[in-house]
């Protein structure tokens, strides 16, 4: 009985599903998204890749050519996608906050721009941004 | 009915003499440590004073002491009027562990019993339900390991 | 002209699962029926294990509050907040008020939509489709509100001994606060039609009654128990974080058949709702976030027995501390491995139609149920996920 009324007022509403490709979804800006480090901070001390509870941060050496004088033992952090979490235990813990967060939740692609090396070493091209 | 003035009853004065030491566990709860064999009459004493609507059993934790050599199983009691959870707490010997079962008296030890003879090997005498291959999966059932000693390897 | 010599009863034997189109998780339930009623059944797990005891034992007990959050998905801000308790009492920290009431907050968030989505499943295993739409569109809102005060719209992140990971402004608790508004009239129109609506009351009333001297005897817990009369609620008796502080009632009924055990959880839910808003307005100030860099890292010797009000029941964590950077033992025992494995006996009598809805009144979750051993895989290989964006292009 009582559902009838119920009913007949979403007859008369649009429907309740966001059309993805047409919309985009409402999200908040501190939303737990893609994270990568600023290599302009980065000093190479390794704390995210141990404190990392699904091991998915791997340290690397800095291309031949980049000589850092913050980073001396010349390692940046790597993370593996697939594996992270995102449960930011790397961004709370790293002594000089060197990691810049996002929203960004559509991960599902394989383009080159969203690969952790590839942004990590832009932000030494831009000069810090 | 006596249970208003049952429930008022300290637990030390209802175990009285079947009490060996008394510990702490944080935050303030008491343990009493009690001998393996007389684990049932505790038990059917508890029931009998506070009455069976007001008392249950929380949880049946079994902890492997390697280096002591015993296998000691918590049973965590909360008895509800009080608003409090004591410990009943016993020693088995790592070699044979085995104690009393409680399925007859408390049916509810039933799925706390199988998971401590699973994964530990603690032997429950009359519970006629155990058997191996409730929760651990079957390759490491055939290999005969009781997956959360400390000594297992698989 | 014959006799009766001998009697055989023949009972046919069923089984549900571990894959059945009515339940939601995998779980082997052997039911026993001669003709109709139902005669005995067996309840058989273990499909779902993942060996969570052994990996507690196996990391570090920081990494400990990101694996207790994984145990299950729609209770994981309890698991997270009994084990950060336990580490705290090891460890003989204390949180700050206001740290202590926002964790609450989150915790009422999520009792709000895990008793929406409960009660969602059961119109749809009753055929009800309309009504389990209409309740998971409502239940969006409240994912909404979550993801403004946490960061994550199911899983939460949010606690770390000492504290909690994140704050909240005077723009954020309005937004939170307009939300609840919205909310509160929904609750109370589904709350009547459970009450009044006959597809709903036929098949509810009168299944699968449970008397209160079953439920201690057999050590079942949360709406289960207190649907049936017996007054117990971990959070009246242990008053951990401001449990003692805030106005709350305990909610019990005591018919103790199914339709009571959903009412007490719509009920809940309201009271929930009232204490969400008591927090917002009446947050105290000063810091809330705690710094990570700073904390201890050795786990001192010591035993901890903390307890806490799942949606489902009552949760227990037992810790013992070794000295080193590693729990020497955690063992966790959670509201669904009584309620579902130790209610074998409640299905007696009652026809095979009613199995599903006595088994979904006791809130399932079987995911939650499982956990202690390890696995170890046999042969690794790592691909990176740049070789997977250089595969595609070479061909």
């Amino acid at each position: 009985m009582s559902l009838w009324s119920e009913i007949l007022k979403n007859v008369f509403k649009k429907p309740v599903t966001i059309e993805y490709p047409k919309v985009e979804t409402p999200i908040e800006k501190d939303f737990r998204g893609l994270q990568y480090a600023d290599l302009n901070k980065c000093n190479g001390c390794s704390l995210c890749a141990i404190e990392c509870p699904s091991k998915a941060i791997e340290m690397r050496k800095l291309p031949e050519d980049i000589k850092l004088k913050h980073n001396p033992r010349g390692l940046y952090p790597v993370i593996n996608y697939p594996s992270c979490v995102f449960c930011y235990r790397c961004v709370t813990i790293c002594p000089v906050n060197a990691y810049i967060t996002t929203n960004e939740y559509r991960l599902a692609t394989e383009t080159e721009k969203l690969l952790s090396d590839t942004l990590s070493l832009q932000t030494l091209k831009s000069g810090g941004a | 009915m006596t249970e208003a003035r049952s429930s008022e009853l300290d637990p030390k004065q209802v175990l009285g003499n079947l009490v060996i030491r008394e510990e702490f566990v944080k935050p303030s709860r008491r343990v009493f440590v009690v001998d393996k064999s007389v684990i049932r009459e505790a038990i059917t004493r508890l029931l009998k004073t506070y009455g069976e609507t007001s008392i249950y059993i929380s949880t049946i934790a079994g902890v492997d002491r390697f280096e002591q050599g015993v296998i000691e199983v918590n049973y965590f009691i909360s008895i509800i009027p009080r608003k409090e959870v004591i410990v009943l707490r016993t020693q088995l010997s790592r070699a044979e562990p085995v104690i009393d079962t409680l399925i007859d008296i408390v049916p509810g030890v039933f799925a706390g019993e199988n998971e401590t003879y699973d994964l530990l090997g603690v032997q429950f005498n009359g519970n006629n339900t155990l058997k191996r291959g409730f929760f651990v999966p079957e390759d490491v059932v055939g290999k005969g390991v009781y997956p959360l000693r400390k000594d297992a390897k698989w | 002209m014959t006799e009766t010599v001998l009697q055989i009863p023949i009972s046919l034997e069923i089984p549900i699962g571990p894959q059945h189109p009515a339940l939601h998780e995998p779980v082997m339930l052997k039911v026993y029926a001669d003709g109709e009623e139902v005669v005995k059944v067996e309840i058989n797990t273990g499909y779902n294990h993942r060996g969570v005891e052994k990996l507690f034992e196996m990391n570090s007990f920081y990494k400990g509050v990101f694996i207790s959050a994984r145990i299950c998905g729609i209770c994981n801000t309890v698991h997270a907040n009994v084990y950060v308790r336990g580490i705290e009492q090891l460890l003989g920290l204390e949180p700050s008020p206001r740290a202590k009431y926002l964790r609450v907050l989150a915790m009422e968030l999520e009792r709000i939509h895990s008793h929406m989505i409960i009660n969602a499943i059961m119109a749809e295993i009753l055929g009800f489709d309309t009504l389990f739409m209409l309740i998971m569109r409502d239940r969006e809102l409240v994912m909404k509100a979550k993801e403004i005060l946490t960061g994550g719209r199911v899983i939460a992140e949010y606690y770390m001994p000492g504290g909690v990971r994140r704050d909240i402004d005077d723009v954020k608790k309005d937004r939170i606060l307009d939300i609840l508004k919205k909310i509160r009239p929904r609750l109370e129109y589904y709350k009547k039609l459970f009450e009044i609506d006959p597809t709903i009351t036929n098949r509810l009333v009168d299944v699968g009654v449970l008397k209160p001297r079953d439920i201690t005897l057999h050590s079942l817990v949360g709406p289960t128990a207190r649907g049936s009369g017996v007054k117990t609620d971990v959070r009246a008796e242990d008053r951990y974080e401001v449990y003692g502080e805030i106005p709350w009632n305990v909610i019990t009924r005591n018919e103790g058949d199914s339709l009571a055990r959903m009412l007490v959880r719509w009920d809940e839910a309201i009271e929930s709702l009232n204490m969400c808003e008591y927090i917002l307005t009446h947050l105290p100030g000063g810091q809330a976030v705690v710094d990570e860099r700073k904390l201890p890292r050795v786990l001192p010797l010591g035993e901890a027995f903390t307890r806490v009000e799942a949606p489902r029941g009552e949760l227990t964590y037992y810790i013992i501390g070794g000295g080193r950077d590693r729990p020497y033992r955690v063992k966790v025992r959670t509201p669904s491995f009584h309620n579902i494995i130790n209610s074998g006996f409640s299905y007696l009598g009652y026809s095979i139609a009613d199995v599903p809805v006595i088994l979904v009144s006791y809130d399932p979750c079987i995911s939650c149920m499982e956990r202690a051993i390890l696995i170890k895989d046999g042969e690794k290989k790592y691909i990176s996920l740049r070789d997977i964006v250089n595969m595609k292009r070479v061909r």
